[in-house]
């Protein structure tokens, strides 16, 4: 590394101390209102626009604001959208005017000949998470309430790029994570990793797992984590299709839903990054059946905005569905497929134009 | 139609009681006649229509129906059989004659199969997730896809379009169209309808064609819908439905030219399944104990 480049870091390493951002956040706020009902709790889904910000005290001033509307709301469990983490890649001098280039590929020219999106993660990463961690932890403390912290690229001590969703509980604590297991080819093209384990988190509220946007495309992720417990599935999405097409947004999280009997909270990001626009509208989905109106949906954000959706779980209800699954399992076929099906995709094995 | 696209149509018929072979296979003729159905083309009528072959009187509420079946259902096997093979020779199509549940040894069977124009039987398919309800049904642990034109296609049967495990199978397998010809108890409605086929077309990428049948059925009611469907790119407006968005309710019939090109093209632009990630499934399987490596 560069003399140069070790002096971005270090000063975004001391730009990135917790007590800038937690000075921003003034004194502790309020806890959650309480949820109506036994058995019943109370969740949002935050819908956020992107922007790249420059500071911690920015950063946290931004994120309080909707978690401060979501506790208004009686939330116990607040979720971000993905890449929340990667708006404070801001925090990189003179950004802003790399950024007003407009392409992906123009701002990484204009950083140097060989940078790549890895390599900017590697630079801005561990002050960027630095600050994203300090600002969650401390809102999910102040608050009392659990925040799923969306997501963000993290460089791992092993050279490389995964997309990392983290789960804040009311104490402030980290109680676990989760790496997307299903990249999106934008994502591979940057050289991102996939993770290759699923967790599901035993919290106040039930058990509780956080996969990551496109791993919602693949029934697999579901059937896994329902299989390993998860009651309430949190999705941070960041989806860079323009179109905002109403029917392309049914293929991920709703119908997962439908598949796995969980309940499953979708939080979108929105706006504009460089020439990548987030499309997407938050939900809150159920069974259909645990719907008032039959469509698997609880709540849906209403704009293309910065939103807060709320609805109530009711966790009793949703273990009793579980019990009268209306499809009985087949074994003898499970056997005969899986995980054989999967064996001209094992890594390392056929390559990907024969894979099919 | 070039031997490059397969044109496939769909009905979507309220159920009705045949007097005799002949009636069944003068009935379908007429809705191919109706609906133009061009040499070559795939036609799939809707699930368990061929039932109406046995008595009136038959009860097919779930409970004991296997033994009503091994009473009443006769020769159904044999003639669904052969007013198939006649169709499909006589007006050279692919043809999927709908479906039948028959009786087995123990419980009963929900089968469809496949002929081609020469009228032969390219192979069965069986149901291979039953509902709870369904408690004598024997559902089948195997799938199979079969080169229908320049398309390889899979059937699915009652509730596989909801077992996304299956799909998943037939497109593993090659499928590139998916069928479902269904009589889905009534009331089916359009939020379960989008959660079945429709969503096994977007996340394997392959074509679809749903069919149903519709009204009473026996002591039953049934309520199918109709659409042929693809992943949302192929289709005008991105709505995954060839014609107007969402399922159909109102029409008989609903016919799309397949053009398998489009598809693989799809495939690598935008490769879903390059990414999936079977390291991750695989250690799932072993340590669940179940499955096999």
């Amino acid at each position: 590394m560069s003399f140069e480049l070790w002096m971005v870091r270090l000063r975004l390493w001391l730009a990135s101390r917790p007590g800038k951002a937690h000075r921003a956040l003034g004194r502790p706020r309020r806890a959650a209102v309480a949820t109506p009902r036994v058995g019943v709790v109370r969740v949002a889904a935050v819908q956020m626009r992107f922007r790249f910000i420059s500071s911690a005290s920015v950063f946290a001033r931004a994120v309080a604001q909707l978690v401060d509307q979501a506790a208004a709301g009686g939330a116990e469990l607040v979720v971000f959208p993905e890449d929340v983490g990667m708006m404070l890649f801001g925090i990189l001098p003179r950004f802003e005017r790399i950024a007003a280039t407009g392409s992906m590929e123009e701002a990484l020219a204009r950083i140097g000949s060989d940078v790549s999106v890895s390599s900017i993660v590697e630079l801005v990463g561990r002050s960027a998470e630095r600050i994203y961690l300090s600002v969650f932890s401390r809102l999910a403390r102040d608050y009392g309430m659990m925040i799923q912290a969306g997501s963000m690229p993290v460089m791992s001590r092993d050279g490389r790029v995964y997309n990392v969703a983290y789960l804040f509980g009311p104490h402030g604590q980290l109680m676990g994570t989760q790496v997307k297991c299903h990249l999106l080819p934008l994502e591979a093209e940057w050289g991102f990793a996939a993770g290759d384990e699923l967790v599901v988190l035993d919290t106040p509220i039930g058990r509780l797992a956080q996969p990551i946007c496109m791993d919602a495309t693949y029934f697999e992720t579901f059937r896994i984590l329902s299989a390993d417990g998860a009651e309430v599935v949190c999705l941070p999405v960041a989806d860079p299709d323009p179109s905002g097409n109403p029917f392309k947004s049914l293929r991920g999280l709703w119908p997962r839903v439908q598949e796995s009997s969980v309940y499953g909270i979708q939080s979108c990001m929105v706006g504009t990054a460089l020439d990548l626009t987030f499309t997407g509208r938050s939900g809150i989905y159920a069974p259909l059946d645990l719907t008032p109106s039959g469509d698997g949906v609880l709540a849906q954000a209403l704009s293309d905005d910065e939103e807060i959706v709320l609805a109530d779980l009711d966790m009793d209800a949703l273990r009793t569905f579980r019990k009268e699954e209306a499809i009985r399992a087949n074994a003898a076929f499970v056997r005969n497929y899986f995980p054989s099906i999967y064996r001209g995709f094992w890594r390392g094995g056929a390559s990907g134009a024969t894979r099919r | 139609m070039s031997a490059a696209e397969l044109t496939v149509v769909g009905f979507r018929l309220p159920f009705r009681h045949f007097s005799d072979p002949g009636q069944l296979k003068a009935a379908l003729l007429g809705h191919i006649a109706e609906a133009q159905v061009a040499p070559q083309s795939l036609v799939v009528f809707p699930g368990l229509l061929a039932m109406g072959l046995l008595a009136p009187d038959l009860s097919m509420v779930p409970t004991g129906l296997a033994e009503r079946l091994r009473q009443g259902a006769g020769d159904l096997e044999a003639t669904y059989l052969t007013v198939g093979e006649e169709i499909a020779r006589e007006r050279h199509i692919y043809l999927v004659p709908g479906s039948v549940w028959l009786p087995a040894p123990i419980g009963y069977t929900h089968r469809a199969c496949l002929f081609d124009p020469d009228g032969r039987l390219l192979g069965w398919q069986e149901q291979t997730h039953a509902y709870l309800w369904e408690a004598e049904l024997i559902a089948s642990a195997e799938v199979a896809v079969w080169q229908v034109g320049p398309l390889r296609v899979g059937v699915l049967l009652g509730a596989d379009p909801w077992v996304p495990e299956v799909s998943r199978v037939l497109t593993l397998q090659g499928a590139d169209l998916l069928l479902a010809p269904l009589a889905p108890i009534a009331p089916y409605a359009s939020a379960r309808a989008m959660a079945g086929l429709w969503q096994e077309v977007q996340q394997n990428q392959t074509y679809g064609l749903e069919t149903g049948l519709t009204g009473p059925f026996f002591d039953l009611g049934v309520d199918g819908k109709l659409a042929v469907l693809a992943p949302c790119e192929l289709t005008p407006g991105e709505t995954g439905f060839f014609g107007e968005a969402g399922y159909v309710v109102s029409q008989k019939a609903r016919s799309a030219v397949l053009e398998p090109a489009d598809l693989h093209a799809l495939r690598e632009r935008y490769p879903l399944l390059r990414h999936l990630n079977p390291d991750l499934y695989r250690r799932h399987w072993q340590e669940r104990g179940e499955g096999r490596p």
